[in-house]
């Protein structure tokens, strides 16, 4: 892979997330193989790049569903990753893959799931 | 036992009478572990190796609570109190609501401003009146949850909103009961087991708790319930099914010892770990979405968080701290607080608003109208304007609005041009459901140049169509 290219990475939303996405709870996207810095992109740059480029939401950054204005992930978001390496390609929380230094491989599954509250 | 009868004679009249009630067993010298209504009753499920006879019984001597007993409340009780869970208790402020009905299948139309422990009560007893149910009515709050909940085995969390959610959750931590956690919105949901096993804060080996999970809790802006953002009963209705389903898992999972959680201390920890650590599963986190292939997933979760302010050696939350009322639960999630974006100028009552509306409608001489008809804008969402809308009334979803970036170069959006023509001296009305979108769509249209340097009037009618109806026009429909 050259140093300009991208890799696929497939991403899924819910709880209200996909809205900002065009309404799409899968898609792939070409992500940047390298970060701003050249290095390897990882998921903490991935949420960068999807808050900057892929996202939809023109509104107040402190009322941004996906992002705070710190660029942190939301409270209330868990961030699933599933490795394409792994053999059973289990979605497991990030904090569990390392967060947001997990350096993202082709075809990792990142998965964004807003916390529902209705009962 | 030699009671004067010959076995063979005595074998026969048993089997005669073996359908009868459970006396004629014990009046034979037999005493049962179950009556014989039990055994009819719980027989599809006795006879399952998961459950059995032990696992009947530990239903039997298990206390279950139900908080919340709605959408997910419902089909928990009516599945636990169907497997003969020996005490489930209700906690409920609300009475039932006629919109409830859709998908709060223990309450019928007769029962609608009935309480709702009470109408739980009602069916369960029909159901099955081996259970016995305990109403709490009243709405859990740090003063009564550690009163409540010290009463049961285990817990479900049927509530909906976030601070609810983690008062139940730390009082489950300090009480050591595992705590079947679901929620639901729209076409999803989602189901956890917390704390499970309950070991004490600290403990690693316990499961994670809540706030393991959760650590923050969401703005409250981002927060949405059923109301505002719709639910299908059998979404909901799934969960609550689900909890109740672990809830049986967690029960028959008790081993004897565990039965008196508080005098674990007291046998070989380590042994007490090892057991444990086997039977548990590992914390998942169950994703339901309604109307994705496939519609269940799985998702490994974290184990306890090392400084988890609940369940870590760290913990500042205490049984002091929640007593004394110093932690605010419904401060820590915050309040979402109404929109007021605009200036009094800028807005109309729905009273004046309907003047206006009659005032064009009026004819004066020649035919002419005194004014001309007032554009409105409805901003809600176009399934909600299918369902009931103003007379002449313009559909453009906030969600269209909001996601038009007025920063933007190059040519807007076709709603801005169309709107753009019309003539200037026409103000634009801008209606919603309740009132907020409609505020801030005003906001965002002064962003979108919308109002022409101030040459244009964007008037919002305040309180929305829920104003209208309250106060203008009582037949428009009410969901």
């Amino acid at each position: 892979m050259s140093d300009t290219g991208t890799i696929p990475i497939r991403l899924s939303f819910g709880g209200g997330l996909e809205a900002y996405f065009s309404n799409k709870r899968t898609q792939t996207v070409q992500v940047p193989s390298k970060d701003e810095s050249g290095a390897p992109s990882n998921a903490a740059f991935l949420i960068r790049y999807l808050h900057e480029n892929i996202m939809q939401y023109h509104g107040e950054a402190k009322n941004n569903p996906f992002v705070t204005p710190e660029g942190d992930v939301r409270p209330g978001i868990l961030v699933l990753i599933g490795d394409p390496d792994e053999i059973d390609g289990e979605l497991a929380d990030w904090e569990l893959e390392g967060e947001g230094a997990y350096v993202l491989k082709p075809n990792t599954l990142v998965s964004f799931i807003s916390s529902l509250h209705g009962g | 036992m030699n009671d004067g009868v010959p076995d063979d004679v005595k074998n026969e009249i048993f089997a005669a009478l073996r359908f009868g009630d459970g006396e004629v067993e014990r009046k034979g010298g037999r005493e049962w572990p179950l009556s014989g209504d039990e055994y009819r009753r719980y027989g599809r499920q006795l006879i399952m190796p998961e459950v059995g006879l032990a696992g009947q019984m530990k239903l039997k001597n298990a206390s279950v609570l139900i908080v919340g007993v709605g959408g997910l409340g419902c089909p928990a009780a009516a599945y636990l109190a169907g497997a003969g869970v020996g005490t489930i208790g209700l906690v409920d402020a609300d009475d039932v609501e006629v919109s409830n009905l859709h998908r709060q299948i223990l309450h019928g139309t007769a029962k609608v401003g009935m309480s709702k422990v009470e109408s739980a009560v009602l069916y369960i007893n029909g159901l099955n009146d081996e259970v016995q149910c305990i109403p709490h009515h009243e709405r859990i709050f740090p003063e009564n949850a550690l009163g409540i909940i010290s009463q049961y085995d285990v817990v479900l969390d049927c509530t909906d909103t976030p601070a609810s959610r983690y008062l139940i959750s730390d009082s489950c931590v300090l009480l050591r009961k595992p705590l079947v956690s679901a929620s639901a919105l729209r076409t999803e949901g989602q189901l956890m087991v917390l704390n499970n096993p309950p070991r004490p804060a600290g403990d690693v080996h316990g499961g994670p708790c809540y706030r393991c999970i959760f650590p923050k809790p969401p703005p409250a802006a981002s927060v949405v319930t059923c109301g505002e953002g719709g639910i299908l009963g059998p979404v909901v209705g799934t969960m609550g099914v689900l909890q109740s389903l672990e809830a049986l898992k967690v029960i028959i999972a008790t081993s004897s010892e565990e039965d008196t959680p508080m005098e674990l201390d007291e046998i070989d920890a380590q042994q007490q770990q090892q057991q444990q650590r086997k039977k548990a599963d590992p914390p998942n986190l169950l994703l339901f979405s309604s109307f994705s292939k496939p519609m269940f997933r799985s998702i490994r979760l974290r184990s306890r968080r090392a400084d988890c302010a609940a369940c870590s050696a760290q913990a500042s939350v205490t049984v002091e701290s929640l007593n004394s009322g110093s932690l605010d639960y419904v401060q820590f999630c915050g309040v979402s607080s109404p929109v007021a974006a605009l200036q009094p100028s800028e807005r109309i009552s729905v009273k004046s608003f309907a003047q206006l509306i009659a005032d064009s409608e009026q004819e004066v001489h020649f035919g002419r109208p005194l004014a001309a008809p007032p554009v409105v804008l409805d901003v809600r969402e176009k399934v909600q304007f299918d369902l009931c809308s103003l007379k002449g009334s313009i559909n453009i979803p906030y969600s269209v609005i909001s996601s038009t970036d007025p920063s933007a170069t190059g040519p807007s959006a076709t709603w801005v041009d169309e709107l753009r023509r019309i003539p200037l001296d026409q103000a634009l009305y801008i209606i919603c459901r309740l009132g907020n979108d409609s505020q801030l769509t005003v906001k965002r249209f002064r962003e979108l140049a919308l109002d022409e340097g101030g040459r244009r009037r964007i008037v919002d009618v305040a309180g929305g169509l829920k104003a209208w109806r309250d106060k203008v026009d009582r037949d428009f429909p009410e969901y």
